[in-house]
């Protein structure tokens, strides 16, 4: 009796070493996340390792650009000045890099949903366009040459092979930590404080006009629809049709969350707008034809002091210690300990 | 008892719960050759065979219409270029009556949707496609001076789960339970389906890549004696 005690004390402890588990905060106002955490439980050192290769341009062909390069944390994540991300890749040169937020919340990713899952999105990136479905496998054998990475995974995974699904697994991981929960519009809700009267005004037009596709407290459905862009001839980008073959999904985008947009400039898919004040401007003055979805049916119209309190309430929306968190930047503690070590 | 073992070791001859599936690709119903230049008579040119790699899951014994067991979490990837992937062990929990084999060709929507995975569904064992999620459930390539691309190359990379171009197939061989099943897999017959000329690549889920795994799926036959 006394040695089975001390077996399950020895376990407890040797779990205890191997992986502390880690807990997602977020508010109880928000839905239930649609990540499946029983196939990847979340640990400190997944997460860590995560972050590690989120900052590594050894992810790259040319080890050049790192998942920071295009996503960087003091831009909600979003890239920073670019209109089009450029990089690696045609396709993704002809796309806005969009903020990173509430990852855990999405079930279909990129602007047009061509990944369908937040551990198969790496996947894009790191890929060269022709040779499409072989460079994880060159990363995999690039990191198992690296001592710190096969002593980062080991202590994630408890096993130094490394491999292309742990890879992605510890990716996905570090960018479930992106919540933003934090903004003057969640201590509203949780009646720690209150809107000024501009911006009360601005949350009463938001939810007359926007709420419906950018629906609290996500600010997104997250569903394909048509927000009346004319298209850019010089992009033809197509949009959802292009994964669905549906002829109904021509000119469909993804809706993209609006927490920290006054961080993630420029918007759209294609980054036209660099301001805000543009962007309502585009919905005050959608003509006929461009109202193909019939939450846009009815004519936004708006006196110039309402446009100006919709941006004083999408202000709201920005939350610092998300852009701010040291837990999102640079991992150079981490870095530190294994140089040390 | 000496008996009863004896009669055991007869009568119930092919119980076992070690069954193995076999594949072998042929051409011109011999084993196929990698990298052998054979004659393909639609093209009236050469052609050769680089790499040949599938998936096989979702395997099930029959008797009848009834299901009567389930390898749940089976996923393999032969590869004709690693021999010991040809062969599958199935490991059964116990001996199983049946008369045939289901299997698919490729991966189901509901693994096509689950996120990494390690393994065989590993993406590192590059069958997983980036800029459009999903498996590639067959990849056929190779060579024949026909092809218009580059180095006369042609890269068949059949797959997507979503409709309407879900390139999923499911095959249903007959057997029985007292030896492992082979299976053929006729390439001159699937590449001579093919414009080598015209239509080198099709590499992405699309009305084509549906057509092509029709015919993937009747060239995977029990009955080619090589
Ligand atoms: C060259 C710039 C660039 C690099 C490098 C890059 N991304 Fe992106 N990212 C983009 C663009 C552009 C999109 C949108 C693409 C589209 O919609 O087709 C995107 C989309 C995403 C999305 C989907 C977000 C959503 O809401 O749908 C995630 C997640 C993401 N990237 C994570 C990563 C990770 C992880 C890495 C590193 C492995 C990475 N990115 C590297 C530019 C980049
Ligand atoms: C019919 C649904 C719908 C409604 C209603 C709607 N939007 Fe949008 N919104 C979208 C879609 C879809 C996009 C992405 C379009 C694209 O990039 O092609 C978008 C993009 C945006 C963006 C860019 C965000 C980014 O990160 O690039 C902002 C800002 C925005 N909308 C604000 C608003 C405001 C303010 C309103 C109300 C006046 C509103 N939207 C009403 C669907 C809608």
């Amino acid at each position: 009796m006394k040695k089975l005690w001390l077996i399950l004390f020895g376990l407890g402890l040797l779990s205890f070493t191997v992986s502390k588990g880690f807990k997602l905060a977020y508010p109880s106002y928000f839905p239930k996340p649609v990540y499946d955490f029983k196939k990847n439980p979340l640990t400190q050192q997944k997460i860590d390792l995560g972050r590690v290769l989120f900052y590594d341009p050894i992810l790259s062909k040319d080890n050049s650009i790192s998942c920071a390069s295009c996503h960087s944390p003091y831009n909600a994540f979003a890239h920073v000045d670019h209109d089009l991300s450029h990089g690696i890749n045609d396709q993704i040169g002809t796309r806005n890099a969009p903020a990173l937020i509430n990852l855990a919340w999405q079930s279909e990713f990129m602007w047009d949903g061509a990944i369908n899952h937040l551990d198969m999105q790496a996947l894009a990136p790191i890929s060269h366009p022709k040779e499409m479905d072989e460079d994880i496998a060159n990363v995999v054998s690039k990191l198992r040459q690296i001592p710190m990475y096969r002593g980062l995974f080991f202590d994630a995974f408890a096993d130094s092979t490394i491999t292309g699904a742990q890879t992605l697994k510890a990716l996905s991981q570090f960018q479930l930590t992106f919540i933003s929960a934090n903004a003057k519009y969640d201590s509203v809700m949780r009646k720690e404080s209150v809107f000024t009267e501009q911006e009360a005004n601005g949350y009463h037009l938001f939810k007359q006009h926007c709420n419906s596709c950018h629906t609290e407290p996500l600010f997104s459905t997250y569903e394909f629809t048509d927000n009346g862009l004319n298209i850019d001839s010089t992009l033809n980008d197509l949009g959802r049709v292009v994964i669905s073959h549906n002829p109904l999904d021509s000119f469909k985008f993804k809706v993209p969350t609006l927490r920290n947009a006054a961080y993630s400039f420029p918007y759209m898919h294609d980054g036209r707008f660099a301001k805000l004040s543009q962007v309502v401007t585009h919905y005050t003055s959608l003509t006929f034809c461009n109202q193909k979805d019939k939450r846009l049916q009815q004519p936004i119209i708006l006196t110039q002091n309402e446009k100006v309190d919709l941006v004083a309430f999408l202000l709201t929306l920005s939350d610092k210690s998300f852009v701010f968190n040291p837990n999102y930047s640079y991992p150079k503690e981490i870095l530190a300990r294994w140089r040390r070590d | 008892m000496y008996l009863l073992l004896f009669w055991f070791a007869t009568v119930g001859h092919g119980q076992t719960t070690n069954y193995a599936l076999k594949f072998i690709p042929t051409f011109n119903n011999q084993p196929l050759q990698l990298y052998k230049a054979y004659y393909l008579p639609n093209i009236n040119d050469s052609i050769t065979i680089e790499g040949l790699r599938f998936y096989v899951s979702g395997v099930k014994l029959l008797k009848g219409v009834k299901v009567v067991h389930e390898l749940v979490n089976g996923y393999y990837l032969v590869d004709a270029t690693i021999p010991e992937t040809q062969s599958l062990e199935l490991d059964l929990p116990k001996p199983f009556i049946f008369d045939q084999i289901q299997l698919h060709i490729g991966i189901d929507s509901i693994t096509n949707v689950s996120g990494a995975m390690g393994g065989a569904l590993d993406p590192m064992n590059g069958m997983y496609w980036a800029w459009q999620s999903g498996f590639i459930n067959f990849k056929l390539e190779g060579t024949s001076p026909v092809c218009n691309s580059r180095n006369h190359k042609f890269q068949y990379h059949i797959g997507g789960y979503m409709p309407p171009f879900n390139a999923l197939q499911t095959v249903t061989f007959s057997c029985t339970n007292d030896g492992d099943l082979t299976v053929y897999i006729a390439l001159d017959k699937i590449l001579g389906s093919l414009d080598l000329k015209l239509e080198p690549e099709i590499m992405s889920p699309s009305a084509k890549a549906i057509s092509l795994s029709t015919i993937i799926k009747q060239n995977f036959t029990t009955n080619i004696q090589p």
